[in-house]
């Protein structure tokens, strides 16, 4: 009977057993079917990972999931699922428990709970490398044998291997393949409940190791046709981006920005080379970390290499041995790409530091960033040119509406020349005759004479006639400039001395701050007197009694400017637009050619006169002079005729 | 004292260089036109000519041309309301040149420069 009951024990037993092993299978098969629905990489991982952990599968207390790189050299920590410790343990298993009424409810449970212990567990996992094929972990050797490994005793594990980082003494390794290769490892243990793995336990994992390898590798697929798709859609996205801005600025600032923000990197670095001395410049910067430290060759050494030799490189761990392994790998991984246009290096972008990745297992750059960076260079590359090209395309057109507004100008000019000459002699002739009959009038007459004021007053008003017509004709023709070697301070300082009189008769202040490195300037120092004897004149009637008039020269890099600023009532835009313009005069007493003739000696020093005035600033007149003389700044012809002029005037010339 | 020759188609212009150069103490002849200034060169020998540029008929510079024709030794001083004919290179061979104005100072001057000179 004894062996009767033996055997009914027995019997039960195994059906116990078979059911239990049959219930196991059971939820295997539940697990591949949500698997098969879950949407990306990590989340078919996790329900792997939970169903080896589930009390209702295989029931171990954690797992860890290392999956082989594309290489094929390195296994990466990927995803680790289980408790921190024996207290967290019997929490998550009670409320797991209670409420889950079988594998998919404790699937939804773990990853929507998104539990401490699988977060700090799979951090830890993405820390821990290990290189193929040297035998150095018994991950190794389970990769490459294809068979679990089951440790009981953790003096068979080398002190060197880095699964002694899990912190079990008894575990298993089984390998998850697919199509007869090997594409990573799941490790097993029972930490907290300190079982050692049971058969079942093993054989079951060694099942699961065959059965998820391929749907793995479908979801590493996908997440990487993913993942392609997204970059494509945002390269589309920054194309559009920096090809439709024109100014070159936003466009630089553009591109690193968007660079570092895809590739999910701490910043980039932009660098030009310059077209006259071929240097290579960094133009745009983003991101936190200058790029400076971010390797340790210099940034600038790198990005020189990459653009001599036109090829993108990628340093950082994994990639050929410029590095060792010590340091954090976030701050060490670089990318540079040239920036190429028709052949031709015009710079480099350089993306460097990746942050916290949020894509799967790779805490550094790969071959996908280099890819992308280098059709994103590409596609920077042609932007930058455009941009340079409008840049140059708006500066000529600048140029072209200045010519044309100063040809406008002297047409004006011409016109009024041409007048001018006509009726300058129909005038100037009894003009003559009446001044000079008045002065031979006056020279007569005695000093009390009650006729004396009238005849003095023939003569002054002929006089200012006279002035007048001179400063047209002046117009009708200028004489071309002759230039000499001065000091244009003394220039202005003559021409002050000019006003002293007039100055103190209106109470004003004057301040006269010269720059004192101010080099010898090629100028016409008569004509230059000219214009400011007209600005400070001007500056003299435009402030009130007892106002500020304020008169500057400044040495610039390439130009000497001169300021002639007065704090008078502010000139009315409509008036001051035309200021320049001839006979726009707002004066009842000028003749309105002052400026005008003070802007054609500007422009035919090669420089700019502009005016601005306002309420607060006064008005300031701005000469700007360029420093040196060279052969194109000269836009009038040079008359030697003129150079010849004063010699002849006593005397013949032979 | 010099012979000054007055060149010029304006009667009052003619009236006020007479009258001030002889203030100066000048002997002064008159011409209203170039073909005048000739004839009267060709009688009178001045010592110097004071010479228009424009003028009806032959204008100043052609005058100019034809009096360094007939005697070259005769000082010329251009006198016009334009000082555009300064930079003309045709009033090289003139001597001097002097703007028009109601105040005859520097004509004055400018006549009494060029004797001495010569």
């Amino acid at each position: 009977m004894g062996t009767e009951t033996d055997r009914t024990a027995e019997l039960e037993a195994r059906s116990n057993h078979l059911e239990q092993s049959n219930q196991r299978m059971r939820l295997l098969l539940e697990m591949l079917s949500l698997v098969q629905g879950a949407d990306d990489l990590e989340a078919t991982l996790r329900i792997i990972l939970t169903c080896v952990t589930s009390g209702y599968s295989l029931g171990f207390n954690r797992a860890f999931l290392f999956l082989l790189d594309k290489g094929g050299k390195t296994l990466r920590g990927s995803l680790a699922v289980g408790p921190m410790s024996v207290e967290e343990a019997q929490e998550i298993w009670k409320n797991i428990e209670e409420r889950a009424q079988g594998l998919e409810d404790t699937v939804s449970a773990s990853s929507a709970g998104g539990l401490e212990g699988d977060r700090e567990l799979t951090e830890m996992v993405r820390d821990i490398r290990i290189s193929v094929g040297d035998g150095a972990s018994l991950l190794d050797t389970c990769l490459s044998d294809g068979t679990p490994i089951v440790i009981t005793d953790l003096s068979a594990v080398s002190e060197s291997d880095v699964l002694r980082r899990l912190g079990s003494s008894s575990f298993v390794c089984a390998p998850i393949v697919t199509g007869g290769h090997p594409i990573g490892v799941v490790v097993a243990d029972n930490l907290i409940t300190g079982r050692a793995p049971a058969e079942e336990q093993v054989n079951l994992l060694r099942m699961l190791g065959n059965q998820v390898g391929e749907i793995v590798t479908h979801a590493s697929h996908h997440d990487d046709i993913e993942r392609r798709l997204r970059e494509l859609s945002t390269l589309n996205e920054v194309c559009k981006g920096i090809l439709s801005t024109t100014d070159l600025e936003t466009d630089l600032g553009l591109i690193v920005r968007i660079s570092a923000q895809v590739l999910n990197a701490h910043g980039a670095a932009l660098r030009l080379v310059e077209d006259d001395t071929g240097a290579l410049v960094t133009q745009a910067l983003y991101g936190e970390t200058p790029d400076e430290e971010a390797s340790g060759e210099g940034a600038q050494e790198i990005a020189e290499r990459v653009a001599r030799d036109g090829e993108p490189l990628l340093m950082g761990s994994g990639s050929s041995g410029s590095e060792s392994d010590t340091g954090d790998v976030h701050t060490r991984n670089l990318i540079c790409v040239p920036l190429t246009k028709a052949e031709r290096v015009i710079g480099t972008l350089t993306v460097f530091g990746r942050g916290e990745t949020d894509s799967f297992g790779s805490g550094g750059f790969g071959e996908d960033d280099l890819r992308f960076l280098s059709v994103l260079g590409g596609q920077a590359a042609i932007a930058i040119e455009n941009a340079k090209l409008f840049s140059s395309l708006r500066k000529t057109q600048q140029r072209i509406r200045e010519l044309h507004k100063h040809l406008l100008r002297s047409e004006r000019l011409a016109a009024l020349g041409e007048l001018s000459s006509q009726v300058a002699h129909e005038i100037r002739n009894p003009l003559t005759a009446i001044g000079g009959f008045a002065r031979s009038i006056e020279r007569r007459m005695d000093s009390d004479d009650p006729e004396r004021d009238s005849i003095e007053t023939i003569i002054k008003e002929t006089e200012r006639l006279e002035r007048i017509l001179t400063e047209q004709l002046c117009f009708a023709k200028i004489s071309p400039p002759e230039f000499n070697s001065e000091d244009i301070n003394e220039v202005i300082r003559e021409t002050v001395n000019l006003f002293t009189e007039r100055i103190e008769s209106r109470h004003a202040n004057l301040e006269m701050n010269l720059a004192e490195a101010m080099p010898a300037m090629s100028i016409d120092a008569g004509k230059m007197k000219q214009v400011l004897v007209n600005l400070v004149q001007n500056a003299v009637e435009g402030i009130l009694d007892g106002g500020n008039i304020r008169i500057t020269s400044n040495r610039l890099d390439r130009v000497a400017e001169i300021r002639v600023a007065n704090d008078g009532p502010p000139i009315p835009p409509e008036i001051l637009d035309r200021l320049f313009v001839p006979f726009a005069t707002t004066k009842a007493s000028g003749t309105g050619l002052g400026l005008a003739i003070a802007s054609e000696i500007i422009y035919e020093h090669g420089g700019t006169i502009d005016v601005t005035s306002d309420a607060e600033s006064g008005t300031v007149f701005l000469i700007s002079l360029p420093l040196t003389l060279d052969g194109d700044r000269r836009r009038g012809p040079i008359d030697r005729r003129s150079v010849m002029n004063d010699r002849r005037r006593f005397g013949r010339v032979p | 004292m010099a012979k000054v020759l007055v060149v010029d188609d304006d009667a009052s212009l003619r009236a006020l260089y007479t009258k001030e150069l002889t203030y100066e103490g000048h002997e002064v002849a008159v011409a209203a036109s170039g073909k005048e200034a000739l004839e009267s060169i060709d009688v009178s020998r001045p010592d110097i000519v004071v010479l228009d540029i424009k003028m009806e008929g032959m204008d100043g510079l052609s005058a100019l041309d034809e009096i360094m024709k007939l005697d070259r030794t005769i000082p010329v001083i251009l006198n016009t309301a334009y000082s555009t004919f300064k930079s003309d290179f045709t009033t090289w061979s003139a001597d001097a040149y002097v703007v028009k104005s109601s105040d005859l100072k520097e004509l004055k001057e400018t006549i009494d420069q060029i004797l001495q000179a010569h």
